[in-house]
């Protein structure tokens, strides 16, 4: 998990500095679908303030209500969506993405959002996510 | 398995938390802590940031940097040279018109023109970057050579507002008659926001001629400021002359672009 929150950090300090595309999304979305637990969710909480900090956004927080309300609602209609597909991680990836660098004013949303998909295709190629039978949802 | 079924609960809490810390954020707690955490990232920000720009130093040839700098340099020298060519030729122009005496006027730059957007709209008036101090008083004309271009209508110690002549002022103009046996025409020439002015209360008995000159009649003071007479206006385009009107018109049209001039020259005496 050290190593998760050391990438995840990077990511961000990347982001709000020199790329400005959503790739501590991407990341935090697919760790959210590969290791859904407690911790990651955390995480995510920990990264999204992080991110407000260093992308001088007025309002602290923000980043990690969008991320935890995207990722929370993921994780509990999964299986409904078949979510953890290779189609559905690209898609929600898009749209999650798209939405995200729309809200706060990235240049280019779609660009940002393809290119989101292109790495979180990536991603699911050298870390497949195992579709978990016994997953909870609501 | 239960850390997944309390990720709901433990989502919904985090929630709470970050709208708590919107709501707290604005307030001097709020402030506080972000100061805090700014204060611990800034340096881990300034240090990636610093190796990533090395890296791409490194990796771009010196010598291309060197030349796009000189070139960046030589560029501002040559935006230089072209105004100080721009305000030679205007010099130039004035001296060899000859009137208004060189010695009764001085150079001025022209700094601003509201309401002027090229293209949208025409410039009716110019501010530029002589004042009180320099002897320019309210009422004084304005010139680009023999050309009356506007009149003082603010002045400041250092910044003077020019009505243009394109805008909305008064002013008694005569022609210049263009055979001896012939009588100048006298009238009111008025701005019409445009490129051209209309020449009014004219006598229908005076003749008026396509492609005649129209020049100030002077409107000088005691004290010497004023318009002075003979100034250019412009030439008539065309004519209005109605025999049961109690006057005729016409349309004049300036000899010179506004938009294009950048140095004007005040009296000043």
């Amino acid at each position: 998990m050290l190593l998760i929150s050391l990438i995840a950090i990077s990511l961000a300090f990347l982001e709000s500095t020199l790329i400005e595309i959503p790739l501590t999304f991407v990341f935090l979305f697919f760790l959210s679908l590969k290791k859904p637990s407690n911790s990651t969710f955390i995480i995510i909480f920990i990264i999204g303030i992080i991110l407000d900090i260093l992308s001088l956004r007025t309002t602290l927080g923000i980043t990690s209500i969008f991320f935890l309300s995207y990722f929370l609602l993921i994780h509990l209609y999964q299986s409904k969506f078949e979510i953890k597909g290779h189609f559905g991680v690209i898609l929600f990836t898009f749209f999650g993405a798209f939405l995200y660098a729309f809200i706060f004013k990235y240049d280019n949303p779609v660009f940002s959002a393809l290119l989101c998909s292109l790495l979180s295709y990536i991603l699911y190629r050298y870390f497949p996510i195992k579709k978990d039978a016994d997953v909870i949802s609501y | 398995m239960s850390g997944k079924r309390n990720i709901p609960a433990l989502g919904i809490g985090l929630i709470l938390v970050s709208l708590l810390l919107i709501l707290f954020s604005s307030t001097f707690v709020g402030k506080d802590l972000r100061l805090l955490l700014e204060v611990l990232t800034n340096p881990i920000r300034k240090f990636e940031f610093s190796l990533i720009s090395k890296i791409f130093a490194e990796s771009q040839n010196t010598a291309y940097q060197k030349l796009v700098l000189e070139n960046n340099n030589l560029r501002a020298k040559l935006v230089e040279q072209e105004k100080l060519v721009l305000e030679n030729r205007a010099l130039r122009d004035q001296f060899e018109a000859g009137y208004p005496p060189p010695d009764t006027i001085i150079p001025a730059s022209i700094i601003g023109s509201p309401n002027f957007i090229p293209g949208l709209s025409f410039p009716t008036a110019f501010i530029i970057d002589k004042g009180q101090k320099s002897g320019i008083a309210e009422g004084n004309a304005c010139v680009s050579g023999p050309n009356l271009l506007g009149v003082v209508s603010k002045v400041s110690e250092n910044i003077a507002k020019i009505s243009l002549i394109s805008g909305t002022i008064k002013l008694t103009a005569k022609t210049v008659p263009e055979e001896s046996s012939e009588r100048e025409a006298q009238g009111v020439v008025t701005g019409e926001g445009r490129d051209s002015l209309v020449f009014e209360n004219i006598l229908l008995s005076d003749q008026l001629k396509v492609g005649q000159t129209v020049v100030t009649k002077g409107d000088a003071l005691e004290n010497g400021n004023g318009m002075p007479a003979n100034l250019i206006i412009g030439k008539i385009e065309s004519i209005d002359k109605k025999e049961s009107s109690l006057f005729q018109r016409a349309k004049v049209k300036p000899l010179i672009n506004f938009a294009s001039i950048s140095t004007l020259f005040c009296k000043i005496r």
